[in-house]
């Protein structure tokens, strides 16, 4: 059993804090290519969390979408995707475990500054959260 | 009808007080001065409290500086398994958590807000178990790992540790007063590198109503026994803390 169930906890914890007793709809979820979750493995584990919270979960209801990492530098403004890196196995799994370890791993390409932000594909990012009801308002 | 909502909340929040829902407490070891000996200190009583029995956890959240793993000597090669989450490694009968399992003694340099994601990351993440008691090493300063551990943590009970040079008293007095402004409840003061109670750190104890847990000498072998935990219970220093703990009823 892999860290993706405790993720997977947080987000059915939102779920269940937004949508309890409702007939879910859809749950879209962004997963940042940085965390490399497991698709499957996450899918299972939300699945299976929120039928202990009650909920009904048709096949078609969570949903992912991929977002690739984007790394650009404070220093020089270069911009660089996690394949420019060059991190190996382990140093993948490090950054799998505290996205933010890749400052450890490795700097701008074009100026070596370790000072760069992860401007997208993080990590998991709850998109939306659809369900059936009519009583609840909608809040953005 | 239909209806949506984006989300407004992190979900790592909504987790970490199931994390520490069987820690029985939670002792962050802070103080706003860097060199006043808050990772020894935070090492020191949680060997001593894992010796009398108790079951300890120690989470060192000095991100861009992580140091438990040397004090303790914890081997390069242990790593946390994973079991819905990570669970951490226990070592001289202390479960430790750090970032340097996985930074692997590289540069680290973060910013304020990749903090702030390391401290949600780690608390998230990290299935404790029950404890007695979790140690929690902190960063010097009162910036944004300090402050995310007053607003995710529950129950915290600091344990603030200075020495008694005005250039770290005047910035735990800062501390003290930020603490009672949250209505967080302070576990008692350590009054360390100092022969003997300090008149200056007495007063502020008294101030602030914190109880002074004692003063802990300067030891110059602890320095020389980092890292080996046989010669560290040796120290001075060592026992020193568990005199303190002890006469504070802690070590229940």
């Amino acid at each position: 059993m892999v860290h993706e169930w405790a993720l997977a906890e947080g987000v059915c914890k939102y779920v269940a804090s937004v949508a309890k007793g409702k007939r879910l709809r859809r749950v879209r979820i962004a997963l940042g290519e940085l965390q490399s979750i497991d698709e499957n493995v996450f899918r299972f584990a939300l699945t299976e969390l929120l039928k202990t919270q009650g909920f009904e979960v048709d096949e078609d209801v969570v949903e992912f979408v991929a977002r690739y990492a984007v790394l650009q530098c404070r220093r020089c403004g270069h911009s660089w995707g996690l394949g420019e890196t060059g991190l190996s196995e382990e140093e993948r799994e490090a950054v799998h475990f505290i996205p933010e370890v890749i400052h450890a791993y490795t700097s701008c390409p074009k100026c070596g500054s370790r000072d760069f932000e992860v401007v997208e594909g993080r990590s998991v990012e709850i998109l939306e959260v659809l369900w059936d009801d009519s009583v609840e308002d909608a809040i953005t | 009808m239909t209806q949506w909502k984006t989300l407004s909340r992190d979900p790592r929040r909504l987790v970490i007080e199931e994390r520490l829902k069987s820690v029985r407490r939670v002792v962050p070891v802070m103080s706003p001065k860097g060199g006043v000996g808050k990772t020894v200190m935070s090492a020191l009583t949680a060997l001593t409290l894992a010796e009398k029995g108790l079951r300890i956890g120690i989470l060192d959240l000095d991100v861009t500086n992580p140091s438990i793993h040397l004090a303790l000597g914890v081997d390069s090669r242990l790593k946390p398994s994973e079991e819905r989450g990570v669970i951490p490694p226990e070592v001289w009968g202390v479960r430790v958590m750090s970032v340097a399992y996985y930074s692997e003694g590289n540069p680290l340099p973060l910013r304020g807000f990749e903090l702030v994601d390391v401290v949600r990351e780690v608390l998230a993440i990290t299935v404790w178990g029950a404890l007695d008691y979790l140690i929690v090493d902190t960063p010097p300063g009162m910036s944004d790992v300090f402050m995310e551990v007053l607003n995710n943590v529950r129950r915290v009970e600091p344990l603030v540790v200075t020495t008694p040079s005005p250039l770290s008293l005047k910035p735990v007095k800062s501390l003290l007063k930020i603490l009672r402004e949250v209505g967080v409840p302070v576990l008692g003061l350590v009054e360390n590198m100092s022969d003997r109670p300090s008149e200056h750190v007495l007063s502020l104890c008294r101030e602030y109503g914190v109880r002074y847990l004692g003063n802990v000498p300067n030891d110059p072998f602890l320095n020389a026994s980092v890292g080996d935990v046989d010669t560290m219970r040796r120290t001075q220093a060592f026992r020193r803390v568990e005199e303190l703990l002890r006469a504070q009823e802690l070590l229940r």
